[in-house]
């Protein structure tokens, strides 16, 4: 065990800038990785926030009389995909504008009179907690085809502009691991061909793979380990420096610190396992 | 050579003699008489070896080599030696024939099987391949590291051969630090640390003083004494045929008996 140990780490120190590049860029990987997870968790913030909002908005013909927008209502409830729906009436609209407007709405009432310009409407809650962008037009659809129906809204962009910025985290983050993956793999494919002579001694003195493999294995967990904790650091000055600005209040909790680095660790081993075997026998 | 004379009742002092192997070699022969039975320990039948497109080094050759034999291996320089050692040591795989080496056939033989055949077979390289990293003594301890000995085990076993090999004062010294023949006897010391069946050496006294070769040559038969099978390669017929023991010469392509 101690042989292996200071085997790997022999192997660390003496991969010199390969070792050094392989460190920094599981270090870049991280940070990366630790701003994605950052940002992902503002995502997922903003999507609850959309869970308490309506995600279609109804707007009845005008000729409709307030019974049979409640009927209209009623209906629309009856459809498996809705959870809830609540009329809007247009005093309530008018209410509701003068909270936006704050300390001018009561100027503006009184301008608008008995003549109030905005119009009823009936506020939909889908089932699922998280509305499909794809499901939620169908669900428009359907709903624009009732009669009586003027029109229909949805937050069909900002929830799939939403979904867009999901799917490239997890691009990006997949595509960042994959690049560890492969440099680490590198240095430990560079350090075999610089020790050849030796992984080559050490099989003629009767060692198996394993004994070879074991500490170059263990360097990649190394290098993996001493990446993610220096990207750890660096992300922290980071999150320090600039974290209010971008809006990110907390930095990650312990547990996903953990899992940061245990997962680069892993990338490191995942390094460490690919060029192996073919590398090795082409060598010995 | 003769023992040097000591006041009766005090130890040898292994340090200071170890230059004359005759004493170690008395020793070693009180605590490891000869095998009796002579079993063949190595059997080559209609073997070829071939490089690539090349003429082959060997044709259809056929010899066998008894447990606790001490045997010569005789050509001139690019016939083939070299290439024979290597085959015994499964280096080379033959082309064509059989090879049983201490009853494994090699052509089967490969990862951890390999690993743990070579552990039972010393093989002293012509350039030695000692690890330029290591100390003389880490080098000597890795024929034994790689077979999962414990530091401990490594300890005693390294240095009860370091005084044999006459190495003792040299143990933390790094192979570009010390001479050729130094350098050797680390290469045979590492053969030998494992207590090997066989043990190879490619020409061990090429490049050294006739006095060094003559030391190395008794080195080897001290082990041999121990039961060890020592196969020897070189290029020269006065070395091969002054210790009066079993010479095969590849001549032809083939491995023939005796010096001609
Ligand atoms: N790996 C190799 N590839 C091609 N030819 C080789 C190889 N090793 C040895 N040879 C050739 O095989 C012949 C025998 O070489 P070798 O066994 O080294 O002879 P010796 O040890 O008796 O000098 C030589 O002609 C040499 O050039
Ligand atoms: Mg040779």
């Amino acid at each position: 065990m101690r042989y292996i140990v200071s085997e790997a780490l022999r192997n660390v120190r003496h991969g010199g800038v390969v070792s050094v590049l392989a460190i920094l860029i599981v270090a870049l990987t991280t940070i990366l990785f630790g701003v994605l997870y950052l940002v992902r968790a503002a995502v997922h913030f903003e999507l609850a926030r959309m869970a308490d909002r309506p995600v279609v908005v109804v707007f009845p013909e005008d000729r409709l009389s307030d019974d049979e927008v409640r009927a209209m209502a009623t209906e629309i409830d009856g459809i498996p995909a809705i959870e809830s729906t609540q009329v809007v009436s247009k005093a309530e609209a008018l209410a509701r504008s003068g909270e936006l407007f704050g300390e001018h709405a009561a100027v503006l009432l009184e301008g608008f009179g008995r003549d109030n310009p905005l119009p009823r409407s009936i506020e939909v809650w889908a089932a699922a907690e998280g509305p499909e962008p794809g499901s939620l037009a169908a669900l428009s659809q359907q709903l624009r085809a009732l009669s009586g129906v003027e029109s229909v809204t949805f937050e069909a962009d900002s929830i799939r502009a939403i979904g867009r910025v999901k799917n490239t985290v997890m691009l990006l983050g997949a595509l960042v691991i994959v690049i560890s993956v492969v440099v680490i793999s590198f240095s430990i494919m560079l350090t075999i061909y610089a020790r050849r002579d030796e992984l080559n001694i050490l099989r003629l003195v009767g060692a198996t793979y394993g004994f070879i493999r074991v500490p170059l294995l263990l360097q990649g967990c190394i290098e993996g380990l001493l990446g993610s904790a220096v990207g750890l650091g660096l992300l922290y000055g980071l999150f320090r420096n600039l974290g209010s600005l971008a809006g990110v209040q907390e930095f990650l909790e312990p547990v996903a610190a953990a899992a940061i680095v245990g997962g680069a660790t892993l990338i490191g081993m995942a390094g460490g396992m690919m060029p192996m075997r073919r590398r090795l026998r082409a060598v010995t | 050579m003769t023992a040097p004379s000591r006041p009766a009742g005090t130890a040898p002092k292994v340090e200071r003699v170890y230059e004359d192997t005759t004493v170690l070699r008395a020793i070693d022969e009180r605590m490891y008489p000869p095998p009796e039975p002579k079993l063949p320990m190595i059997d080559a039948s209609g073997v070829t070896i071939r490089y690539g497109r090349h003429e082959p080094v060997l044709d259809k050759a056929n010899f066998t080599i008894h447990s606790g034999d001490f045997t010569f291996v005789l050509g001139a320089s690019g016939s083939g030696k070299t290439s024979l050692l290597r085959l015994l040591f499964r280096d080379v795989l033959p082309t064509e024939g059989s090879v049983v080496v201490a009853g494994q056939s090699l052509r089967r033989l490969r990862g951890r099987g390999l690993a743990h055949f070579r552990r039972q077979v010393g093989f002293v390289f012509q350039d030695f391949k000692l690890l330029p990293g290591r100390t003389v003594y880490e080098n000597i301890g890795m024929a034994l590291r790689v077979t999962g000995c414990s530091r401990k085990q490594v300890r005693d076993r390294v240095e009860h051969i370091l005084p044999r090999v006459g190495l003792t004062h040299r143990r933390n010294a790094y192979p570009a630090e010390i001479s050729g023949g130094e350098q050797q006897r680390v290469a045979i010391a590492r053969a030998m640390v494992g207590n090997p069946m066989i043990l190879l050496a490619d020409e061990p006294t090429g490049n050294l003083d006739p006095h060094l070769s003559v030391a190395i040559l008794d080195l080897f038969e001290g082990f041999n004494l121990r039961g060890t099978t020592v196969v020897i390669a070189t290029h020269d017929t006065a070395t091969a045929v002054e210790r009066g023991k079993r010479v095969l010469r590849i001549e032809d392509r083939k491995v023939r008996e005796g010096v001609r």
